[in-house]
């Protein structure tokens, strides 16, 4: 027992750490109860303490922007989350701030708290206003998974019993998001167990990206790229907005956390055991290569087997004790219906605000932060008329606040309308809720969709010593707050990579990818397996379900493939591709050289004049950049599928030079997909810039009036001619029915 | 038959929907309006009549076009407009969806006009069946209907077989006299209700002949009435109605007070011209009270003429449709008589037709009637929805001003928008008017027509729908002569107040633009609007300025055949006249006559049918020319008079030749002047009013 007691130790201290402040250093807590686990002896090596650190700006924590504090007492927090794995030694925050020179410094300061432990006040001199830098110890004790970090300004600029205006504009304090937060970590060696999953590999705490190898036993097949397929789909899933990235090993075991496909027995030392089943199993081991690291094993006697177990995973089907678990019989549930899932909104009825909250529906104070509410909408949707999208927000704000007082309506951060909250009946009362109903503009409408509430109230300023209490400034959103989507069809104007890259469209349609194939070159290299993984890891974000019907061929298969979307990954100079895919691609190589579709000069036209985008300096732009990167440089591009109208194609892709990685991470991270767009998108470096180059195809359907009048406005050189054929026809035709009929009337016969 | 128009309705809807309710940018939306516009300039040029009809369905696509886009896109609903635009929006709203079912409905009844010939009589005349000529009559003065009486006398019908009975609701003894001399029967009842309806009513029981003419005491026929209308009835048994045109000889007040006397087509031509025939393609020609032959057993059927309304014509007319009569409409003019000769009378007379089509739209709906066929359905509906016209009218006279005098926006759109989207609208409906009508309404006119009755009618066809016992108005008629230049204060009242109304938004209107509007697109198409209808309303208080009327009786300027003797019995000689009266005459002075003023001689007309001589007196001659006027007239004299002035066959025949043809342009410039004539006209009336108003309490003070 002597080499578990150690370990237990560990454990232990992880639960103090979470649960109190009580424990001291985790060495020397002592533990005796053994009986809680039972991990295979041999799988645990644990390296005590190995020791790391890493430094967090406030912009790495989500602040975009410096942290104002306003008013006598202004407040502002942002959470700290930290992995479980890891346990904190040593924090330092280092507080860059600068305050109003005005204030009265006797009467002002700025207070640090963590989980609402004050860990410094700062009293404000005239020399810290233009700038001051402050190193704050932070007791490691005090940190939790998840903390709040809370800092509050009391400033004033008169004298006690002087008159002064609590909104006065002189009280401010900035904090500026370059403060950093140093943190040194001990990591804290687990015993492997399912019931973990999916950490130590994905850890909630941790807002980067995932990084997580797949390893496979050689250039895997394309069942067993499935399996690798599923897996990284339901990690995509658990990752969400942090995003992930599945490098891939075709043998070697690498130093980090990794997933592990085996058929039959593997060629790793220390792994052998695993290669003894018939049946399809999941288990965590340890990383023999990587003492404290864990990989997540798949292994069966066959690639099928693989396919079962990484499904069982994904679908929740996995008894999740121990280190390990076989699966028996896996029965898939049916094929799901389109858009049918708990992350898209049901169009067929009003969405309450309140089921998408992201915090309390209440504000208070003068300056209160927004009330925000996310809801995601299938990307094709399609509204049919200008008040398709209708937020019914019912609201309630308290009697005191002032005059042009007001609350305003951001859609995706962009304003669609507001309310004074002006009394003009001069109540007094407020015991009901008023209604704002505004419309979204089809464009804002994305994937996922944010609605802020903001409230934005005003003193009353004319009585400057009347005693005022700012909290007694409130407003909120009633839960029964709807978005409502009327008169809506599922269509979409592609190619749209926009909706790629937010929504994972069309692919995301079926959540279990029912309709989707992914395309790999007929001999994939670890990048381009990599890079088809990360995709399907981004698909999972967006479907948040198991990608059980995804299929997975190589462009050797093309030709058998019928009725799907094309998932297609691989370097230009090594798809391969038939003339008649190439002709299609926006981008595409001729010969050695890489080139642009070409197009005519009547669609430029129509491109500039009826749709408004102007293709010709997308394409000049698209080719200068291609100039600038020569062959170094990723791509994606989407195209109507060869094989079927109404199919998209979506090509992850590089130049020689490349990485077709590039093309796949650049989903992955919020600051370059948001410019992912059109039919093109192209990534040198860090830089990637989205074209819409003017080739259209439809997706969905479209009611016929619809279609019809829309057939027109985009053809509207048309309207007045079909207008005179159709009289003339009429016409032609009244005509000789009047004709008859004259000649009928005058013969007496009617 | 029926299913092939349906299947063309529907192939044709399906991409007519389309090209009405495309939304499109103000660039492609003007793009189209040029293009539709281009379109209709060459169609217009293009004689055959199918491309009339092309333009007409080109003008209804631009226009459904347009309130396609109006009802989507423009109404001020949502935030930043408030319950004042609304209603303003509603108003305008109703009133141009109004204006489009009337040019729809319009399109309808006149795709066709039938231009019907008459029948010819069984060569027989023994064949020909009896008819009763009903001329009723209640207060008018016997020297009206005498011409009447004695031109049915002459018609050229055999002897036994016509009736003319002279229906007397005024129990005149001296009418019975006149009966009593020239031979007609004088029919008289004990009271008088349901007015002409009743009067007729109470004759068919005492009379029986199968077929009866009607005429108005003051439409006189010419001889060849029945011979034109009768055929038809003969030749088609279910035929219940054979309608002939009313022609007037006079100027209307309009034509007097504009002066456009046969220069541009009157008020009625238009009806009497095109929608009556084109009607009759429909099988809805309707009765108009004269100038008709119906059949008895069809009366007797429905129970004679109609009594629930005010306008028991149509309604009668009406009822027989629905039983499965028919109806034919002869378009050419078989009767004439006087206008109205004041505008008051004139009023009155519309607000009469425009209260009783309200109230048959309300007793007898051709719409939910049973019996009619669509094709019925649409024509009448179009001629009761007509007089409805008096509240659009105005709303479209005042709307400008909500927005110019009151700031409210009624359009939620941009004034070039606007304008792309209504130009065609309006620009194709009047280029297809025009070459539709051209004929019997010059294009603009209708607004002026319309403007000086619409403040009358509103009332009394509101008050009908509501209750079709309600809104009996009377406008005191001053009847008679106008025998002195005057403004019409009374009847100007409304056209003053909204002529001035739409100056004040014109001066706002400019001030805006001067100081500086954010839209001033919108301002400028407000303004164009309000000058528009600045110069409409002009001309209808041009039409209220009374124009003095000459002479008593009504002198007809036409060239018929005359003989002239110098003595009873001596030589004849023949000769033109230059005009006639039915006071006197003007003649060519024939070769080798010389007389000289104040001789007595005679005067023969038509001396090929008629050999009765006319004693008259001469008054002036001279200059190739003798004028005469008639010495006291016997029945004889009288009646070959009445024959030659108003019974020749072809007595009106040419009238609507003269005309001129209508150019938009031109008869826009027309209207525009007498806008200006009109608003001049009014300063100078206002104007004396104050100065008389002043001078009279200058007057006063200085006595006081």
């Amino acid at each position: 027992m002597r080499t578990l007691k150690p370990l237990i130790a560990f454990a232990a201290a992880a639960l103090a750490a979470t649960t109190t402040l009580a424990a001291a250093e985790p060495a020397t807590a002592t533990a005796t109860d053994t009986a809680a686990v039972s991990a295979p002896a041999a799988a645990t090596t644990p390296v005590a303490g190995a020791a790391s650190s890493r430094t967090l700006s406030l912009r790495d924590l989500g602040m975009l922007y410096s942290l104002k504090l306003r008013t006598v007492f202004g407040q502002a927090s942002l959470p700290l989350n930290l992995r479980s794995d890891q346990i904190v030694t040593g924090a330092n925050l280092e507080l860059r701030y600068a305050h109003s020179p005005s204030l009265r410094f006797d009467l002002s300061h700025l207070s640090v708290y963590v989980n609402d432990q004050l860990l410094r006040t700062i009293p404000l001199s005239a020399e810290s206003a233009s700038g001051a830098t402050a190193q704050i110890p932070i007791d490691p004790r005090l940190l939790l998974p998840n903390n709040q970090i809370r800092f509050e300004l009391v400033a004033h600029y008169a004298k006690p019993n002087e008159c002064e205006d609590p909104a006065h504009t002189t009280l401010w304090a900035d904090i500026s998001n370059e403060s950093r937060i140093t943190l040194n970590f001990a990591s804290l060696p687990q015993t492997p167990k399912l019931e973990n999953l999916p950490a130590p590999l994905f850890d909630a705490g941790d807002e980067r990206r995932v990084q997580l190898p797949f390893v496979f036993a050689g250039s895997p097949d394309t069942t067993t790229l499935k399996a690798a397929g599923v897996v990284a789909g339901w990690f995509g899933a658990q990752s969400a907005y942090r995003g992930a990235d599945f490098p891939v090993s075709f043998g070697p075991l690498p130093d980090s956390h990794a997933v592990l496909f085996v058929i039959g027995s593997g060629p790793w030392p220390g792994l052998e055991r695993l290669g003894a089943r018939h049946e399809p199993s999941v288990s965590v081991v340890e990383n023999p290569t990587s003492p404290g690291h864990e990989l997540l094993v798949f292994s069966a006697a066959d690639a099928d087997g693989l396919v079962t177990a990484a499904e069982a995973l994904a679908l929740g089907k996995l008894t999740l004790r121990g280190s390990e678990a076989t699966i028996g019989d896996l029965q898939l549930p049916a094929p799901r219906q389109p858009w049918v899932g708990p992350q898209w909104i049901d169009p067929s009825q009003p969405f309450r605000l309140a089921d998408g909250a992201i915090g309390p529906m209440t504000v208070t104070g003068l300056m209160p932060g927004p009330i925000g509410f996310e809801f995601s909408l299938p990307p094709d949707l399609y509204p049919l008329s200008d008040s398709s999208v209708l937020v019914t927000l019912k609201y309630r704000a308290a009697p005191v606040s002032a005059v042009s007082s007001s609350l305003n309506v951001l859609f995706n951060e962009q304003f669609i309308g507001g309310v004074s909250l002006d009394r003009q009946n001069g109540g007094k009362v407020v015991d009901r809720s008023s209604t704002l109903k505004l419309t979204v503009p089809f464009g804002l409408l994305r994937a996922h969709n944010r609605l802020d509430a903001q409230y934005h109230f005003r003193r009353d300023t004319n009585s400057a010593c009347q005693d005022f209490d700012v909290t007694a400034l409130q407003g909120s959103v009633d839960p029964e707050s709807t978005v409502e989507i009327r008169h809506y069809a599922h269509f979409a104007e592609m190619p749209a990579l926009e909706k790629f890259a937010a929504g994972g469209y069309p692919y995301s349609r079926l959540s279990d990818l029912g309709e989707t194939t992914v395309v790999l070159p007929a001999a994939p290299v670890e990048e381009d397996i990599s890079a088809a993984l990360i995709a399907l890891g981004h698909l999972g974000r967006w479907t948040r379900d198991a990608a059980t019907r995804v299929s997975i061929t190589t462009t050797d298969g093309l030709a058998s493939i019928k009725d799907r979307d094309l998932l297609l990954v691989g370097r230009l100079d090594r798809l391969g591709l038939p003339e008649d895919w190439t002709t299609r691609m926006p981008l595409r190589l001729n010969g050695q050289q890489v080139e642009l579709a070409p197009i005519g000069t009547l669609r430029v036209f129509n491109e500039r004049w009826l749709r408004g985008h102007d293709v010709g300096a997308a394409r000049e732009h698209a080719s200068r950049v291609l100039v600038d990167a020569g062959q170094r440089f990723a791509a994606i591009e989407g195209f109507e599928s060869p094989l079927q109208r109404g199919r998209s194609v979506v090509l992850l892709t590089a130049g020689r030079d490349g990485d077709v990685r590039d093309a796949a991470l650049a989903l992955t991270d919020a600051g370059t997909s948001q410019f992912i767009h059109g039919s093109l998108a192209i990534m040198q470096g860090s830089k990637l810039s989205g074209y819409e180059l003017g080739v259209h195809y439809d997706v969905g359907h479209l009611p016929w009036w619809f279609a019809l009048r829309r057939w027109f406005y985009l053809h509207p050189y048309l309207i007045w001619p079909t207008a005179l054929l159709l009289v003339i026809i009429l016409g032609s035709v009244v005509m000789g029915l009047m004709r008859r009929r004259a000649a009928q009337r005058l013969a007496h016969k009617t | 038959m029926r299913l092939l128009v349906i299947l063309l309705i529907v192939a044709f809807a399906v991409p007519a929907y389309a090209v009405i309710s495309a939304p499109l940018s103000l660039f492609w939306q003007a793009f189209t309006a040029i293009g539709m516009l281009v379109a209709a300039n060459i169609l217009v040029r293009l004689r055959d009549y199918r491309w009339a009809l092309v333009m007409m369905g080109l003008s209804v696509l631009a226009s459904s076009r347009y309130m396609w886009w109006r009802l989507t896109e423009t109404l001020p609903i949502g935030q930043g407009f408030n319950a004042w635009d609304i209603f303003w929006a509603c108003g305008l709203i109703v009133a141009e969806l109004y204006a489009y079912m009337i040019l729809v409905l319009g399109f309808v009844q006149t795709a066709w006009p039938l231009h019907r010939k008459p029948e010819p009589l069984p060569a027989d005349p023994a064949q020909w069946p009896t008819v009763d000529v009903f001329i009723p009559s209640y207060n008018e003065p016997l020297q009206i209907v005498r011409p009447t009486v004695l031109a049915a006398l002459a018609l050229d019908w055999p002897q036994d077989k016509l009736n003319i009975y002279l229906l007397d609701d005024g129990r005149r003894e001296e009418f019975r006299q006149f009966c009593e001399e020239v031979g007609v029967t004088h029919l008289t009842r004990s009271d008088n209700k349901y007015a002409k309806a009743g009067n007729i009513n109470a004759a068919l029981q005492r009379t029986g002949g199968e077929f009866i003419a009607i005429f108005d005491c003051d439409h006189i026929p010419v001889r060849s009435f029945l011979q034109m209308t009768m055929g038809t009835m003969i030749a088609d048994p279910r035929v219940s109605l054979v309608q002939t045109p009313h022609h007037f000889f006079s100027p209307d007040p309009f034509e007097r007070n504009l002066n456009t006397f046969r220069k541009v087509p009157n008020e009625g031509e238009l009806f009497y011209g095109l929608i009556q025939d084109g009607n009759d393609s429909w099988d809805a020609s309707f009765f108009c009270g004269s100038c008709a032959v119906l059949r008895r057993q069809t009366l007797d059927e429905i129970g004679g003429i109609a009594t629930d309304t005010v306008t028991e014509d149509a309604h009668t007319s009406l009822r027989m449709h629905a039983r499965g009569w028919k109806s034919a409409y002869i378009n050419i003019p078989q009767a004439a008589g006087l206008a109205t000769e004041s505008l008051s009378a004139h009023i009155g007379q519309r607000i009469r037709w425009a209260r009783g089509m309200a109230q048959i739209f309300r007793v007898d709906n051709p719409m939910t009637m049973r019996g009619l066929k669509l094709g019925q359905r649409l024509c009448y509906t179009n001629a009761m929805m007509h007089f409805f016209y008096g509240l659009p009218r105005l709303i479209f006279l005042t709307s400008p001003l909500a927005y110019l005098l009151l700031g409210a926006d009624i359009i939620k759109a941009q004034g070039w928008m606007v304008l792309a989207y209504a130009a065609p609208h309006v620009l194709l409906a009047t280029i297809t008017n025009s070459r539709l009508q051209g004929r019997y309404r010059h294009s603009f006119w209708a607004e002026i027509y319309e403007t000086v009755l619409a403040p009358f009618i509103i009332a009394p066809t509101l008050l009908a729908v509501l209750n079709p016992k309600l809104g009996k108005f009377n406008v005191t008629a001053k009847g008679g002569i106008v025998d002195r230049d005057y403004f019409d204060k009374d009847i100007a009242r409304p056209y003053y107040v909204l002529f001035l109304l739409n100056l004040a938004g014109l001066s706002v209107g400019i001030g805006r633009l001067l100081l500086g509007n954010p839209h001033p697109d919108t301002v400028l198409l407000n303004l164009g609007w309000t000058a528009y209808n600045l110069l409409i309303i002009g001309g209808a208080l041009a039409v209220a300025s009374e124009k003095r009327q000459v002479r008593e009786a009504v002198r007809v300027r036409t060239r018929i055949p005359a003989a002239i003797a110098a003595e009873p019995g001596g030589t004849a000689h023949l000769t033109d006249t230059l005009d006639v009266s039915y006071g006197g005459a003007a003649l060519q002075a024939p070769e080798g006559l010389s007389v000289q003023p104040g001789q007595r001689l005679q005067v023969l007309l038509m001396p090929q049918r008629s050999d009765v001589w006319i004693d008259a007196v001469v008054r002036r001659s001279g200059h190739r020319m003798i004028a005469v006027e008639y010495e006291a007239l016997s029945i004889a004299q009288e009646s070959a008079l009445v024959q030659a002035l108003f019974g020749r066959a072809d007595a009106w025949m040419q009238w609507r030749d003269r005309q001129d043809v209508d150019r938009p342009l031109h008869a826009f410039g027309e209207v525009a002047q007498n806008g200006l004539r009109g608003a001049r006209a009014f300063f100078r009336w206002a104007f004396g009013a104050l100065l008389h108003r002043a001078g009279d309490r200058a007057a006063r003070s200085s006595s006081a």
